[in-house]
């Protein structure tokens, strides 16, 4: 056994360098090129071409870039992915011009200073070096040439923020033309897209302030908290799984961008998402339990519960919910079946009903139909 | 095994670090965002809320100013700002930096460092409420007016119709719940001087004048202007 | 034990994948899609849940020259101020910027160090911990980037993970991690040999022939035992471009469970022997020495080996966006059995030739799944139609083991006085089938069209079917006996109870051709039919609202209803008029209803369905009572509403306040008869500059069930034909022994966050949390009827009263982070956390020793969770960064 475990980290650890190795492999050094620059008062798309990159973050120099940054093969074509952004159109604005994102960020420094830690700016940095500005910030603020000369008209940009002129579609439209499908998929017609979310009540693209994600807060279960707080406090009950500990979010179970079952699973069904970490109860067993197949959710709250193991109630009362057969179940359970009481009963002490029916879950016993072997 | 695991992952960790460009020790940090290394205090503007002097106190403080800024608040030679019918808040901000040392200037400097606080706005106030210097043409097509109008996008120059108003005259102003720039704090620049106008331009963009807020976002914008745009756009400041 | 570990093909899957992908890296954006796979979307730990706190400090400048105060989400929540910037350096001459931190130091715990909920999911030990290790290094040219973190609180309680890759066209990440679940604190296991699969009784006891007195004494000088799992995972995964408009994505994880758990070993009732004690009724009864229960320890040894493997297209293919992924998941349990000696001779008075029992844990599995998604836009009324099917198959074949254990009943014995040899049935000769051959399949159509007519209306129409079709077929038939059924609780129940309850039924057998038995698996299989219509309606600038109509159809299989039909009525409001606020409203009715209400549906798994099965004079003895309803089938009435209010106050705060309720009423008198929840929350931000925070909350809930059951009248059975009677309020079922239980808890929470920078240099994070939780168990009945007829002439009303005592569980924790720096390079970290809580749960009243886990046969192994406790930690970490 231990030398089976041993190879296998063997294996794993080779596994992990030749991933490094591969990516590697596709790295590619930059070529530097003088800048050129062209006056005019409208911006053309073919000014915007040749335009520096919005930020340099004081390195002093635009670059421009003619090689790809993946393979030689593909040198002719845009330099980085993030070329083909396009402008989105502004509906409150439609006749706004692009000005660049060097002129947004002449009044908006600071906030380019921000933004160039965080992902999204920072990949438009990378991929405008070579054809324009426009995608840093108008690629997803729209065209700025209303807002420049008038900042205070609504709508002149595409807002984010509250109170924004922009609709929630509109908004949601910038970001989806990105990032269409994947997660998104089931984005149209999920309840925080009916209920008239945007993206940006959950994430925030001009800041890093968290690890991953470009969240809004500094952590996936504080996003959520923000509206279902009364779920994240379930977590602070007697039993539940590691998410204020940190070592789970919301979204091992959830996608907030919408799937096909109702409480916005990632998998089919709940016990798909559970079986997910608890690959044993997937079974199956020789003699299952009908309930457990059924849904996990009959006997256990995953938020947290006052009771042992995210149980909905305690036992036995939450067996006795079912179990009224005949002989021992149905019996009226008091105070007195406690340890200290005056007549300690074994269907009441400690695990109570699992005592004896431990593997409730479903049991590949041959004589484990009632779950005790 | 754990152990190995994790030296493991350490040790592609360094992989990828070396499979980059060679590391070099580097003991030049870049400063973080915002620090300075100028004695005066950065003031922060932000919060600023429009001044509430009284203008005929101030009026009965302004003997001395009248020498440069004149008697009306139009200046006696080009080289000092007219300050009739400025944004008080504006000017008081200006006079309390010239105290606090945010901004310098071999005269005012002298000059605002024996005024109260009380006294600068009151000063401030009552300059705000003379009537400002005449307007002069009303031209659109001169490269400064097209710098002030619209700005180049190419260049990345934004126009400064923006916050300065479409007629210089000062900001436009609507309310909303959101934060919003102190608007109250943006000077009107219709009238000044060209000499003027030019000086505090190149001060914006040599970073003479950046220890505030609001001198922060100038400095930016002005190091997009170059020599000839600082002369067009005060030609054109000038002449309105 | 030689398994066949798939890890190995799914190391051999992906990187094929990666190798193929990666030099045709392309054009075209690239995205990742965390939230599309389950787990490890986290990494972070007690020491900071975030894992992104060394780099959380706010810049003092804030997010705009042009503005103060920060803007707030579309809701109307505030953004955060924006972190400050860490120092980054150049690397060579090239375009790359790096930055690194580490923070190490010496974590130290007291006062009640071994409370079960301060170690929970914590594992704190005194020793040397990694507080962060974090680097990253950007090439602002290429968009190549690597990312590590890590920290690591003890070898149970880690986490490492890599994250690589060029900005739109691939990312790599790697991780390891432990994460502990500390699940007893104060288990005292009888036996040796915990963490195997075979439990041995100390020196001293002798297995099927030990006093309750010997037990005891042994029990009480057991050494006091953690009992823990760890899971350790690890994972390597790669999402990138696979050519224009296609993204590939593929992973593997790898998680190793570990470590030991509460488990059972039933020996028969021992509740059944107690007997009235010497000063009569209301005293304490006499423990019987009969039976037996025996709190066991199983080991835990699991691998899970997920692989996961698709690509998807962003609408390149005609306008079809496009998802295929296949995922497979390998559940490998290393320790697959469990054996334990029992103490105790379930008979009483003489020495049981059953000497202890068996456990077959659980069986290694496979799963296997495809999934194709294709969502493409419609001509009419903008419209978007969404196509999602899925195919599903999970089975194992594990090995049976023999019905009873050779060790426990040897070969040449015989079950007390039934006759029946231990050598028919300790052999897997004894089964009907050596392997398990258990196989589920699963599939699924969800179809989907979405159309906005108008501007401001949008609707949908969703069609979702799903089937499960268990084709698990097992008969318990043992060839050597030629008898159906099984031997109950490792064969005590028949060396007890004799061959009237063997749990045999052999067809011309005198004793055992009436026996009633379950002699095959139940294969319950569910399918569900689902259509919904929905739309929403925008009213005006500031409100919408929307209405969604579900049929739900269940058609479950060998279940109490053959169809069930499940309507859902739901209306939501969303609304901006309320001034700055925003209010989300939701109302929801359902109605279940459906067939008729089968209360046996099981009979062709039971042994009146054999031939040869003679019917009792008696008839079958009632196997419940045919008015009970289980909750997952039984008509239900519900109501459910929300709102959540999210109000601006100036600038600098946000106000959000909560409301929900539910009500569940059940059809039924027998089973859950409702349920209902009612809760409320506020939580106030404050941001008054970019140096202070101020989050505080305060949650209040209230829940309740109520179920009815009803004792049956044990003294007809086997006694009178009155003993087929199923009737609630029969002679069988009498309304006198009605009785009813309800649970009724509540809940708060308040808690409060600071945090402040004092300058530059000094970073002050102050948090208090306080949880309340209290349950009441309560019960009513009609008589004394009610209760276990045994306690009858030891219990009275007046004992018996009408609830336990209250369950509770408070915690109160202070947790204070203070962060000095030194110089630039150099910082300190002070990490303090303080908890207090109470806890007190009826099940381990009266354990109080390790002496009180031995009462009667039976003998437990947990004393529970601690009922006070404190405890705090510290932690001192020093800093070093770029």
């Amino acid at each position: 056994m231990r030398t089976l475990r041993e190879s296998l980290a063997v294996v794993w650890r080779r596994l992990l360098i030749m991933v490094a190795l591969l990516a590697m492999g596709s790295s590619a050094f930059a070529q530097q090129a003088p800048l050129t620059s062209e006056d005019g008062a409208k911006l053309t798309q073919s000014d915007i071409d040749r335009m520096l990159p919005p930020t340099d973050m004081g390195a002093g120099r635009h670059a421009d870039r003619s090689a790809s940054a993946s393979s030689a093969s593909m040198s002719t074509g845009p330099a980085t992915p993030f070329d083909a952004a396009r402008i989105p159109a502004n509906p409150a604005a439609p006749n706004a011009q692009p000005v660049g994102a060097k002129t947004c960020n002449a009044c908006h420094a600071l906030e380019d200073l921000h933004a160039s830690h965080a992902m999204h700016v920072q990949s438009f940095q990378m991929g405008t070096s070579n054809t324009g500005p426009q995608a840093a910030c108008e690629a997803c603020h729209g065209p700025g040439s209303d807002h420049a000369k008038n900042p205070t008209a609504k709508g002149s940009i595409i807002a984010f923020t509250h109170g924004s002129a922009s609709t929630p579609e509109t908004q949601a439209t910038v970001c989806l033309g990105c990032h269409a499908g994947g997660a998104r998929q089931h984005w149209l017609g999920s309840v925080h897209e009916a209920r008239g979310l945007s993206c940006t009540d959950c994430h925030n693209p001009m800041v890093r302030n968290s690890a991953e994600g470009a969240l809004a807060k500094s952590s996936i279960n504080q996003v959520c908290a923000t509206c279902h707080q009364d779920v994240l406090v379930k977590f602070n009950r007697r039993s539940h799984m590691p998410l204020p500990e940190g070592q789970m979010a919301c979204t091992d179970c959830h996608n907030p961008h919408g799937s096909i079952t109702r409480p916005l699973l990632k998998t089919d069904t709940v016990n798909e998402t559970c079986y997910t970490c608890h690959a044993e109860k997937r079974g199956p067993f020789i003699f299952e339990h009908a309930p457990v197949r059924e849904n996990c959710l009959n006997c256990h709250d995953p938020h947290g519960s006052n009771q042992q193991t995210l149980l909905v109630l305690p036992m036995p009362m939450l067996c006795q919910q079912c179990h009224t057969m005949s002989g021992h179940p149905n019996d009226l359970q008091t105070r007195q079946s406690m340890r200290n009481g005056l007549t300690p009963d074994e269907r009441l002490m400690g695990r109570s009903c699992v005592t004896c029916h431990t593997n409730i879950h479903g049991s590949n016993s041959p004589s484990g139909s009632m779950f005790h072997q | 095994m754990t152990t190995l695991k994790i030296l493991g992952l350490i040790a592609l960790a360094m992989a990828s670090v070396a499979w980059m460009p060679a590391l070099h020790a580097a003991t030049d940090i870049p400063a973080a965002a915002g620090t300075t290394a100028k004695p005066a205090p950065f003031l922060d503007v932000r919060r600023q809320s429009p001044n509430d002097g009284n203008a005929h106190d101030g009026a009965g403080k302004a003997t001395v100013c009248a020498a440069c800024h004149g008697p009306k608040g139009v200046a006696v030679a080009p080289n000092f700002p007219n300050l009739a019918g400025q944004s008080a808040t504006y000017l008081y901000l200006q006079l309390k930096q010239f105290k606090g040392g945010q901004r310098g200037d071999p005269v005012m400097s002298g000059q605002a460092a024996n005024l109260s606080d009380t006294n600068m706005r009151d000063l401030a106030s009552y300059y705000a409420s003379l009537p400002p210097k005449t307007p002069g043409s009303d031209e659109t097509q001169s490269a400064g007016a097209q710098l002030f109008l619209s700005g180049d996008p190419a260049r990345g120059i934004p126009p400064c119709q923006g916050c300065h108003g479409s007629d210089a005259t000062g900001p436009r102003y609507e309310a909303s719940g959101k934060p919003q720039p102190p608007w109250a704090t943006f000077p009107r620049l219709r009238g000044q001087s060209l000499v003027y106008v030019t000086k505090a331009l190149n001060d914006f963009r040599s970073g003479a004048r950046s220890d505030s807020s609001n001198a922060r976002i100038m400095q930016s914008i002005a190091g997009t202007l170059s020599d000839d745009d600082i002369q067009h756009l005060s030609t054109y400041l000038s002449s309105r | 034990m030689p398994k066949q570990h798939p890890l190995a093909t799914g190391l051999v899957w992906c990187v094929t994948a990666s190798a193929v992908a990666l030099p045709c890296v392309s054009s075209a954006q690239f995205d990742t899609s965390d939230t599309q796979r389950v787990g490890n979307t986290q990494f972070g730990n007690n020491l900071d849940p975030t894992g992104w706190s060394s780099f959380q400090t706010p810049d003092p400048m804030g997010m705009s020259y042009l503005h103060p105060d920060q803007l707030r989400t579309p809701t109307g929540s505030l953004y955060p101020y924006p972190s400050q910037a860490p120092a980054e350096a150049p690397m060579g001459q090239g375009d790359w910027t790096y930055h690194w931190l580490l923070q190490f130091g010496y974590i130290h715990t007291s006062g009640d160090r071994n409370a079960e909920f301060f170690q929970q999911y914590a594992a704190w030990k005194d020793a040397g911990a990694l507080g962060a290790f974090d680097f990253s290094a950007l090439n602002r040219k290429t968009g190549q980037y690597v990312e590590f973190r890590g920290s690591r609180i003890d070898e149970d309680n880690q986490y490492y993970r890599l994250r690589m890759g060029t900005y739109g066209s691939y990312r790599v990440e790697a991780f390891f991690r432990d994460i502990p679940h500390v699940l007893s604190t104060d288990a005292y296991p009888l036996w040796n040999g915990v963490g195997s699969t075979s439990l041995t009784l100390p020196p001293g006891l002798t297995p099927g022939a030990s006093s309750q007195a010997q037990v005891a004494a042994v029990e009480a000088d057991r050494p006091r035992r953690t009992l823990q799992v760890t899971r350790e995972s690890e994972g390597v995964s790669w999402e990138g471009m696979l050519g224009k408009d296609w993204i590939g994505y593929a992973g593997v994880t790898n998680e190793n469970r570990h470590g030991e758990r509460d488990w059972g070993g039933s020996m028969f009732f021992s509740y059944y022997y107690t007997a009235p004690g010497p000063g009569g009724i209301g005293t304490p009864g006499i423990q019987g020495t009969g039976g037996g229960q025996n709190e066991t320890v199983r080991p835990v040894d699991f691998t899970t080996t997920d692989i996961n493997i698709g690509m998807r297209n962003k609408a390149g293919a005609a306008g079809w966006r496009f998802n295929f992924n296949m995922s497979a998941s390998f559940f490998r349990d290393h320790k697959d059995s469990l054996s334990f000696s029992a103490p105790f001779s379930p008979v009483p008075g003489s020495a049981s030739v059953i000497t202890g029992g068996t456990w077959s844990l659980e069986p290694d599995n496979n799963y296997y799944n495809v999934r194709l998604e294709g969502s493409h836009p419609l001509s009419l009324w903008r419209g978007e139609f969404s196509a999602t099917a899925s195919y599903g198959s999970m089975r194992q074949n594990d090995a049976l083991q023999s019905p009873l254990d050779p060790a426990f009943c040897p070969t040449g014995q015989f079950i007390g006085t039934t006759g029946i040899a231990c050598a028919n049935w300790n052999t897997t000769a004894a089964l009907s089938q050596q392997s398990a051959d258990a196989r589920i399949d699963t599939g699924l159509v969800n179809l989907r069209a979405s159309f906005r007519p108008l501007t401001d209306l949008t609707a949908y129409v969703n069609f979702r079917w799903r089937g499960e079709n268990n084709m698990t077929r097992y008969t318990m038939y043992n060839p050597l006996t030629g008898q159906y059924g099984f031997l109950h609780e490792n064969g005590t129940q028949t060396l007890v109870v004799g061959n009237l309850e063997a749990g045999l039924f052999q067809a011309g057998n005198p004793l055992y051709q009436s026996y009633f038995t379950q002699f095959a698996n139940i294969p319950y299989s569910y399918n569900d039919r689902q259509a919904e219509l929905g739309g929403t309606y925008q009213v005006n600038n500031h409100n919408s609202l929307g209405l969604t109509y579900t049929f739900d159809r269940q058609t479950p299989q060998q279940r109490e209803r053959t169809y069930l039909n499940d309507q859902h009525l739901k209306l939501t409001w969303d609304s901006q008029a309320l001034g700055q606020s925003t209010l989300r409203f939701s109302y929801e009715y359902e109605k279940r209803t459906g067939g008729p209400y089968n209360y046996f549906p099981y009979m062709p798994w039971y042994s009146p369905s054999l031939p040869g099965y003679v019917q009792s004079e008696l008839g079958i003895l009632a196997y419940t009572v045919s008015q009970m309803y289980k909750y997952d089938m039984s008509d239900l009435e519900a109501s459910k509403l929300k709102a959540i209010i999210t109000t601006p106050l100036g600038n600098t705060a946000t106000l959000t306040t909560t409301f929900y309720g539910n009500r569940n009423r059940y059809g039924a008198d027998i089973g859950r008869q409702s349920a209902s929840t009612t809760g409320a929350d506020v939580s106030f931000d404050w941001t008054p500059s970019a140096s202070t925070t101020f989050n505080s909350y305060l949650s209040m809930e209230s829940s309740r069930i109520k179920q009815g059951n009803v004792a049956d009248n044990e003294s007809l059975m086997d006694q009178s034909p009155e003993q087929a009677n199923t009737q609630f309020g029969g002679p069988m079922y009498p309304y006198a022994n009605f009785w009813t239980a309800t649970d009724t808890e509540k809940d708060a929470n308040v808690g409060a966050t600071i945090s402040h920078v004092f300058t530059p240099r000094v970073k002050l994070d102050v948090g208090y949390d306080y949880t309340y939780s209290r349950g009441v168990n309560g019960y009513d009945y009609a008589s004394m009827g009610a209760i276990t007829p045994g306690y009858l002439a030891i219990l009275t009303t007046a004992s018996i009263g009408n609830s336990f005592p209250a369950n509770i569980y408070r915690l109160q924790t202070l947790t204070a982070n203070l962060n000095l720096a030194l110089t630039q390079r150099v910082g300190l970290r002070l990490y303090g956390q303080y908890g207090y809580g109470r806890y007190a749960d009826w099940h381990y009243t009266g354990f109080d020793a390790p002496g009180d886990l031995v009462i009667g046969n039976r003998v437990y192994t947990d004393l529970g969770p601690q009922t006070r406790w404190h405890a705090a930690v510290l932690g001192a970490f020093v800093t070093l960064k770029l």
